[in-house]
């Protein structure tokens, strides 16, 4: 991953939804257009001070000068140029039809997009043409939102890339220095988000700050028929107030969250904007959730469960990999499963398998099944012992190099990473994280605030509290 | 969606049993907890997984007769393809267990020989009425085009065949501990006698999503399937092994559909695969345990239910007494040989892996009691169900009896041939009622007779109640003679539309009962019929009856024999 450059100065846009590593990269003068906030943008857009076309034509000169990063895996420059135009002829009309109309966005290749090839990463899926939109992708075709391309990410989103099944959207967000918000199971439709973990999966939303978030989530929250998890209860879209009082605030501090490989910078920042709350006003104390140390080995067996059933419908046979053995049918199945996967997919699968027999079903799934209900429990009481917010961080350090990353097997990968992040999917409630401070090296550090459910409009407001605070030195664009 | 999908391996691939191999997955009987007993009145199912939250999933769900009450939980079934598939497929023709297979003839019914005694346990799938799939909203239709009915969820995409696992019920099935009576008929009379009455207990009764179905072509080396019937919600329902032979067996299978068609749940119509039945058969010598079951699936007639269990036993029967074992496998029944053939699967035990399935939330089922104020209309009241379920079979027949003081068989029968509605409305018009009994002869004998020879069923009869009814009145003052009424139905059958004075005019069919135009006849044929005068005179009275028949003859056959015969008697006597 490149290292990205960070000044100080004055918080940027970002006009990215899901994973995008565009912010990573030096923006050549040509490109500053895109250093607005997505409300910065939108405004200029309604007052015709550019228009869609140009900055779609912007995104894209600036993707294709970033091409060696393999941040696409379909690149969709084509229908955004066409969906760019039409949006600029409604904003000529005066028919916006909402503020991400004409907006840039990314998705991530685990959404299914209409005629758009969808691969989940996988050989398994290579050549999928989905003949729906995901509702995520489709509310933000109906908003006028102009579709780049489907991003990279790990197979099957099975690394720290993406939704947000154990932390996928946060983690990322942290080494990036993005925000990066995983809103609570249930108020984002999963519908045609290719599954990996269901009960845990949350479509997540990647932006430059807070207020953009909240926007991303007015457009794309709310009740979808055709996710029966998602709450029926009418969502309402908030904006978030510039003055931010924060003295009748609870915030507890986890202390089982001091886990051993913590970085000292990391701990030092956490420290700090615990201290930044408490002299603001806010009552910060410490708290305990006693069962974090099991989160870990109950995702793990959870994880592995529902992969090991969500895979079951992959044989090759209409698209994706096919292997060539046709001595029999089950022959063909099991060269297809077995060439289509890779070594982590395989590994789970055979792992869920083993934990759903009968023989095995309490001692691992049942059992992880009550760790959960424990984990859950964890968060309530301290919930309802009066705190607001949890302040943790989100990652045990700054982002690793590329030779830390491939040293380290994929279940020790995520065991380090995945530690602060997980029990909130296994609990479902909202968290974010907030970038806070550059490491020694520049990096990015971020802290994760973790919400009650349903209670994003508090998260965000608290996280953009911070941000103002802060003053997270953005990515700025090198003058040429 | 519209297209077949299809694959070619190199080589031709494995045949499929049956009709499509449908239902390959045997999802109610192994594994899992015991069914539990229902405690309180709100059932609950948490799956236990803390990020569920209450959603709004609407299920489609057929309602039951008695004291059932309802549990809903979900599971999914998790289980790798290629397995799901080998327990469809069989290469070989059948092999022979324990020496040569008896002949169909040997299952004829009738008690097993010697001291065996039979014991069936019954998995009946019935497809539960509703326009659109269980989870979702494609429509449900036989015999429509391949793959015209499919969503992206009933194709699992990005998988090609549904995802690879059915949704069941395995654990908490919609209801448990049920029971079942009905009575065994002697179908072989048309006056249908009790032979005998049986209870059955229903261990369970869940809902669950088909399969959908795959067709090996052998010639070309493809492999076809049709996704129309994935995802549409069935009935499983899971008897104890309480039946002890085939007519036992068939009776239950046919009262259970009576009860499907009455609650409109499913139309039962066995031809089409909407009712399917597998049966578990094995053989005992009295008082021993239980012998090793074999399974006989995807039965499509109660006729075939009983015509196999039937063969099943006696085949058993010979290979335990030829010193061979039972093997516990899965058969099928080849109706037109009248045998049931192994399916040669080695009956693995699958272990199916079952786990809750995360996308669906709990579905609770309320009663009066327990129902959310303001939120009567958006939740599952079992009390309000109860209220709107309609009569089963069982009080029809007992009501028939009682109202209309019909005989029990003819109630039996009316409800049997599903003529209760039709039978209703023609006794019960306003302002007159019609003769129940007549009624019951002109609807068990005439209508069904006409129904009959046209090879129809009784829901394409052109003969509407109404229609029927004017016929009996005519028949009833006398304006015309029973037999001619049948002739008229017979017309109407055909498609005659006109009115029954139309009718009767111009075949001149109105019954003579005019005395003296009647007498004249009469005259007319005694004159000609000396002998049977003579006859009469040297006290042969039955020669009255020739003389009737002479009579109607003249008049093609529209003389009113009651009239005819008093004035015949007259005659013979008066002179």
């Amino acid at each position: 991953m490149c290292r990205s450059k960070h000044h100080g100065g004055r918080p940027e846009s970002s006009l990215t939804f899901l994973t995008t590593f565009l912010a990573q990269f030096n923006f050549p003068r040509v490109f500053s257009m895109l250093g607005l906030t997505l409300k910065e943008t939108a405004r200029l857009l309604s007052e015709g001070k550019t228009t869609a076309a140009e900055l779609c034509a912007a995104c894209v000169a600036r993707a294709k000068q970033v091409q060696e990063l393999n941040v696409f895996i379909t690149e969709t420059y084509n229908t955004a140029g066409q969906q760019a135009a039409d949006s600029t002829l409604r904003h000529r009309q005066g028919n916006r039809l909402h503020v991400l109309d004409g907006i840039p966005v990314t998705i991530k290749d685990a959404f299914s997009t209409a005629g758009v090839r969808t691969t989940c990463a996988s050989r398994i899926l290579r050549d999928y043409v989905p003949p729906y939109n995901a509702t995520m992708v489709q509310r933000l075709v109906d908003r006028g939102a102009v579709l780049l391309g489907k991003t990279n990410m790990d197979e099957f989103a099975m690394g720290a890339l993406g939704s947000d099944t154990g932390g996928s959207v946060r983690n990322p967000a942290s080494y990036c220095g993005v925000v990066g918000l995983k809103p609570t199971y249930g108020l984002l439709s999963r519908h045609g988000l290719i599954p990996l973990v269901n009960s845990l999966d949350v479509p997540g939303i990647f932006t430059r700050c807070v207020d953009d978030a909240a926007i991303m989530l007015g457009a794309l929250a709310g009740h979808d028929p055709k996710d029966s998890t998602t709450v029926s209860d009418t969502f309402q879209p908030f904006s978030l107030p510039e003055d931010i009082d924060i003295t009748r605030l609870h915030v507890g501090i986890p202390k089982e969250y001091h886990a051993p490989h913590l970085s000292a910078e990391t701990l030092n920042t956490w420290q700090r904007a615990a201290d930044l709350l408490e002299d603001a006003g806010a009552r910060v104390s410490q708290v305990s959730l006693p069962h974090t140390p099991y989160s870990i080995v109950c995702y793990s067996v959870l994880c592995a469960a529902e992969v090991a059933s969500n895979m079951a419908r992959y044989d090759g046979l209409e698209f994706g990999h096919r292997g060539s053995d046709h001595s029999s049918t089950e022959a063909l199945y099991a060269q297809t499963r077995h060439e289509g996967f890779n070594d982590v997919v395989r590994g789970r699968i055979l792992a869920g398998n083993y934990f759903l027999l009968k023989r095995h079903y309490d001692h691992y799934f049942i059992q992880a099944q009550r760790i959960r209900r424990l984990i859950a429990n964890d968060f309530r009481k301290v919930f309802e012992g009066g705190v607001d917010i949890l302040l943790t961080p989100t990652t045990l350090s700054p982002a690793r190099s590329y030779r830390w990353f491939v040293q380290e097997d994929n279940r020790t990968r995520t065991e380090q990473e995945d530690v602060f992040t997980q029990p909130v999917n296994l609990a479902g409630i909202p968290a974010v994280n907030v970038p806070v401070a550059l490491s020694e090296d520049g990096l990015p550090i971020g802290l994760q605030l973790i919400g009650q459910s349903f209670q994003e409009k508090t998260l965000l407001t608290v996280a953009k509290w911070l941000e103002q605070q802060v003053n997270f030195p953005h990515l700025q664009l090198p003058e040429h | 969606m519209n297209s077949c999908l299809l694959f070619s391996p190199q080589n031709p691939p494995q045949r499929l049993g049956g009709e499509g191999g449908n239902s390959p997955q045997r999802l109610g009987g192994e594994g899992g907890n015991p069914p539990q007993r229902l405690g309180g009145e709100e059932l609950s199912l948490g799956t236990g997984t803390g990020g569920t939250l209450p959603g709004d999933w609407e299920g489609r769900v057929g309602t039951l007769p008695g004291d059932w009450e309802g549990r809903v939980g979900l599971e999914i079934h998790a289980q790798c393809k290629h397995e799901l598939m080998s327990s469809v497929l069989y290469s070989e023709p059948p092999r022979r267990l324990g020496g040569e297979d008896p002949s169909p003839e040997t299952g004829r019914g009738g008690p097993l020989p010697g001291d065996w005694e039979g014991r069936v346990g019954l998995e009946i799938h019935a497809q539960i009425s509703s326009n659109s799939k269980l989870f979702s909203g494609s429509q449900v239709q036989f015999s429509a085009p391949p793959n015209s009915l499919v969503s992206p969820l009933d194709a699992s995409l990005p998988g090609t065949l549904p995802a690879g696992y059915q949704i069941t019920q395995q654990r908490l099935p919609l209801a448990v501990n049920g029971h079942l009576t009905f009575d065994v008929y002697d179908e072989s009379r048309s006056q249908r006698q009790v032979l005998k009455s049986c209870q059955v207990r229903i261990k369970q009764l869940q809902l669950e999503q088909d399969s959908g179905k795959s067709l090996h072509d052998q010639e070309n080396g493809e492999v076809l399937v049709d996704l129309n019937r994935a995802g549409v919600a069935l009935m499983e329902i899971v008897t104890e092994p309480d039946m002890v032979d085939g007519a036992e067996a068939a009776a239950m299978v046919k009262e259970l559909q009576l009860i499907l068609q009455s609650l409109r749940t499913c139309d039962g119509n066995m031809s089409e695969g909407s009712m399917r039945v597998d049966a578990n058969i094995s053989v005992s010598r009295s008082g021993e345990e239980l012998g090793t079951r074999a399974e006989v699936k995807n039965i499509n007639s109660a006729k075939f239910v009983q015509k196999a269990i039937e063969y099943e036993m006696q085949r058993q029967i010979q290979v335990l007494e030829g010193a061979g074992e039972v093997e516990e496998e899965t058969r099928y029944f080849d109706w037109k040989a009248g045998k049931t053939i192994s399916l040669r699967d080695k009956e693995q035990r699958h272990d199916y892996r079952y786990m809750p399935e995360p996308n669906l939330p709990p579905l609770i089922l309320y009663t009066d009691a327990t129902s959310p104020r303001g939120m009567e209309d958006a939740v599952v009241n079992i009390d309000r169900i109860r209220e709107q379920m309609r009569e089963l079979p069982d009080a029809t027949r007992r009501r028939l009896v009682e109202e209309y003081g019909i005989q029990f068989q003819h109630s039996v029968a009316l409800v049997g041939e599903g003529l209760v509605e039709y039978f209703e409305s023609l006794v019960d018009v306003k302002g007159k009622g019609r003769d129940p009994r007549s009624a019951t002869s002109w609807v068990l004998t005439d209508l069904l007779e006409e129904l009959h020879k046209r090879s129809l069923t009784f829901q394409e009869c052109p003969v509407t109640a109404s229609k029927l009814g004017e016929i009996m009145d005519i028949v009833a003052v006398g304006t015309i003679s029973k037999s001619t009424g049948k002739k008229i139905l017979g017309l109407q059958f055909d498609g005659d539309n006109r009115s029954l004075s139309q009718v009767i005019d111009e075949h001149q069919w109105a019954q003579i009962r005019d005395e003296e135009t009647l007498g004249r006849i009469c005259e007319d044929i005694l004159e000609k019929h000396p002998e049977l005068v003579d006859a009469y005179r040297k006290g042969n009275k039955k020669v009255v009856n020739r003389l009737m028949g002479e009579v109607q003859k003249a008049t093609n056959k529209c003389a009113d024999p009651t009239v005819t015969s008093r004035l015949l008697k007259k005659k013979l006597e008066g002179h």
